[in-house]
C-alpha cells in the first residue's frame, strides 16, 4: 500500500510500486487529463508536476513518489473556475486536438512557478521535449506567454486587494 | 569554459573588424595557431588548445584562415574572462609556455600507413582528443607522459582511450569509425555532454578521416587486453548479478530503468544493456549521474538514441541507492567514494552546463539536416 498525494488530497494505492505514475492517476484516481502517448517518456503528454517540477509520468514508478506532492492539470483549475494557464491556453485557441496540450500546460506551469517572465528562447527551450502533431506550436507559445502576464496581473491584483484590507 | 583557475570566455572569429578578427593579416592568424599569441602580441590562454593546433600544416591554416575570413562578419564583443589572480594576469602565460608549449609533436611515421600518419596528424593536431582524454597537470597543461588515459570537459569525465580504457568490450577500429560517424555504438552505448557535440561536427568531416582518426585512435588503445564479446560481457554480468543484494536499488532500476535497458531491442532505439557501458566501469562517476539526471535528448531530423531525464524525480538518496546498485550489479566494483558529494555537484553543474551550452541541445548533427520539417 502506496500514500500519494495528489491535488492536496492523500490517496491510498494498491497498485505494485513499480506501476507508472500515469496508470494510477487514469486508472485508480480516474483522473484523465494526463495522456498515454508514447509511454516511453519521449512525448511530454504525460506531464504531471511532483514537487514543482514537470516530470514524465508514463515513466515515474509509484516508489519514486510516495510521499511527495502530485499536481495535475485538475489541481490547477477547473471548467468553472479555470487557472490562468488553462485560460490562457483557451483564449489562445491553442488545442487542435488536445491530445498533447495537458502536457503542455503543465511544464508550463512548473516553468512559470519558477520563473514568472520567461523570454521566448527559455520557453521554446522548456517545452522542446514535448511533442504536437497538430502544430500548433505557435498558439502555444503564445498562450504561455499570455499565461505569464495573466498570472503577473493576477498578483498584481492580490497584493492591490492586500493593501485595500 | 569553466576552468580549475575561473572561467574563460572563447573570442569572436567572425570577420569583424572591431570585435572578431577582421583586421587579422593572414601570418598573425597562423601565429595564433602556432604560438597562441592575438594580433596585438597578447598571450592567448591555453584554453585555445594551440598546444595541438601547432601540429596544423600552413596549408591547413591558410584553408582555415580563407573559411573564417569568408563567413559573415558579426558584432559579438568577448565577455570578460572571470579568473583568479594571478591567473588573470596574461603575461605569466609566458612562463607557461616556456614550461609546458610543446611545438610541433607531430611527426610522421615512416613505418605505418598513410592512414595512420592522417589519423595522427589529425589527432595530434585539429582534432585535438587529448584536450579533454589527456589529464593535466597543476598548471593546466596536459601530461604528455599520461597521454590519453582520461580526463574531463565541462563536468564530464572523458574517459581514458588508450590500453587503461574502462570500456568492457574493447574497442577497436571499427566499433570507432562506427561510434564518431553515429554517435552510438552496439558495444558501447551512446556518446553524450560534449562528446556530442564532437560527433555533430564530425559529421561534417570526410568519412576518410574519420576512419583514419578510428584507425590511429584503435592504436593507442593498444591490443586489447581480452577478446571479450558483447555476449560474453552480458552473460557474465548476468551470472553476477545473484550475488547483489540491495533492494532499494534493485527496485528503482526494475521499475524505472529495466524497461528500455533490458527490452532486448537494439540501439538506438532500445537502451544498450549497462553491462556494457564505460559509465559503469569508468573510475569516476559523473558520467553515469549526469546521463540519469538530463537524460539522452532527441536530436531533430535524426534517428537517435533517446532517453528522458529523472532530474525533476529522483532525488539524492535515490540516485545513490540507484547509482550503488548499477556499479555493483553490472561493473562488479565497489561503491564509488564521495558518491553523495558527487551527485550534489552534478546536480548543479548540469544545470550551469545546460545554461551556457551554446546552441539548442538538439540542433540536427547532419547539417543538411537543418531547416527541414
Amino acid at each position: 500500500m502506496t500514500t500519494l498525494k495528489v491535488n492536496g488530497q492523500d490517496h491510498q494505492i494498491e497498485a505494485d510500486a513499480d506501476t507508472p505514475l500515469l496508470y494510477v492517476l487514469r486508472d485508480e484516481l480516474k483522473l484523465n487529463a494526463a495522456k498515454f502517448g508514447c509511454g516511453l517518456g519521449q512525448c511530454g503528454a504525460c506531464t504531471v508536476i511532483v514537487d514543482g517540477k514537470a516530470v514524465l509520468s508514463c515513466v515515474t514508478p509509484l516508489l519514486l513518489v510516495e510521499g511527495r506532492q502530485v499536481t495535475t492539470l485538475e489541481g490547477l483549475g477547473t471548467v468553472e473556475a479555470p487557472a490562468p494557464i488553462q485560460r490562457a491556453f483557451m483564449e489562445e485557441q491553442a488545442a487542435q486536438c488536445g491530445y498533447c496540450i495537458a502536457g503542455m500546460m503543465m511544464r508550463a506551469q512548473a516553468l512559470l512557478q519558477r520563473n514568472s517572465k520567461p523570454t521566448d528562447a527559455e520557453i521554446r527551450a522548456e517545452l522542446t521535449i514535448h511533442l504536437c502533431r497538430c502544430g500548433t506550436h505557435m498558439r502555444i507559445l503564445r498562450a504561455v506567454r499570455r499565461a505569464a502576464q495573466l498570472m503577473d496581473t493576477a498578483e498584481l491584483s492580490a497584493a492591490g486587494q492586500e493593501k485595500l484590507r | 569554459m569553466p576552468t580549475p583557475f575561473g572561467a574563460i570566455f572563447s573570442t569572436n572569429i567572425t570577420p569583424d573588424a572591431d570585435t572578431g578578427i577582421g583586421r587579422w593579416p593572414e601570418e598573425a592568424f597562423r601565429r595564433a595557431m602556432r604560438s597562441g599569441v592575438d594580433r596585438e602580441g597578447r598571450h592567448l590562454y591555453p584554453t585555445f588548445p594551440y598546444d595541438h593546433f601547432t601540429n596544423v600544416t600552413d596549408e591547413d591554416d591558410r584553408a582555415l584562415y580563407a573559411y573564417l575570413m569568408t563567413r559573415e562578419p558579426v558584432v559579438a564583443a568577448a565577455r570578460p574572462n572571470q579568473l583568479r589572480f594571478p591567473f588573470n594576469q596574461r603575461f605569466i602565460i609566458a612562463g607557461w609556455k616556456l614550461l609546458f608549449l610543446q611545438r610541433e609533436t607531430y611527426h610522421p611515421d615512416a613505418a605505418r600507413s598513410a592512414e595512420w600518419n592522417r589519423g595522427a596528424y589529425l589527432v595530434e593536431g585539429l582534432a585535438h582528443c587529448g584536450a579533454c582524454h589527456t589529464p593535466r597537470n597543476a598548471f593546466g597543461a596536459e601530461r604528455s607522459q599520461a597521454s590519453f588515459s582520461g580526463g574531463e570537459s565541462d563536468y564530464w569525465s572523458a574517459y581514458a582511450i588508450n590500453a587503461t580504457s574502462p570500456a568492457p568490450v574493447p574497442w577497436t577500429a571499427d566499433a570507432l569509425d562506427f561510434y564518431l560517424r553515429n554517435g552510438w555504438h552496439p558495444d558501447h552505448g551512446t556518446a553524450r555532454g560534449p562528446m556530442a557535440d564532437v560527433v555533430r561536427n564530425l559529421a561534417a568531416v570526410p568519412g576518410g578521416d574519420v576512419r583514419a582518426i578510428a584507425v590511429y585512435m584503435a592504436d593507442m588503445f593498444g591490443p586489447p587486453r581480452s577478446q571479450r564479446s558483447r555476449e560474453a560481457v552480458i552473460a557474465q554480468a548476468e551470472s553476477a548479478a545473484a550475488g547483489v543484494e540491495d533492494p532499494q536499488g534493485a527496485a528503482i532500476y526494475a521499475a524505472t530503468c529495466g524497461g528500455c535497458h533490458e527490452s532486448g531491442r537494439p540501439p538506438p532505439y532500445g537502451g544498450i544493456n549497462l553491462a556494457l557501458s564505460s559509465a559503469l566501469s569508468a573510475g569516476d562517476p559523473r558520467n553515469l549521474i549526469n546521463i540519469i539526471l538530463a537524460g539522452v535528448p532527441p536530436l531533430e531530423g535524426e534517428r537517435s538514441p533517446i532517453m528522458p531525464g529523472f532530474a525533476g524525480i529522483m532525488n539524492d538518496r535515490q540516485i545513490a541507492a540507484l547509482v550503488n546498485y548499477l556499479r555493483s550489479r553490472f561493473a562488479g566494483q565497489p561503491a564509488w567514494s564521495g558518491l553523495e558529494k558527487a551527485i550534489e555537484e552534478t546536480r548543479r553543474t548540469q544545470t550551469a552546463y545546460q545554461n551556457t551550452s551554446a546552441g539548442p541541445i538538439s540542433a540536427p548533427a547532419d547539417a543538411a539536416q537543418r531547416d527541414k520539417p
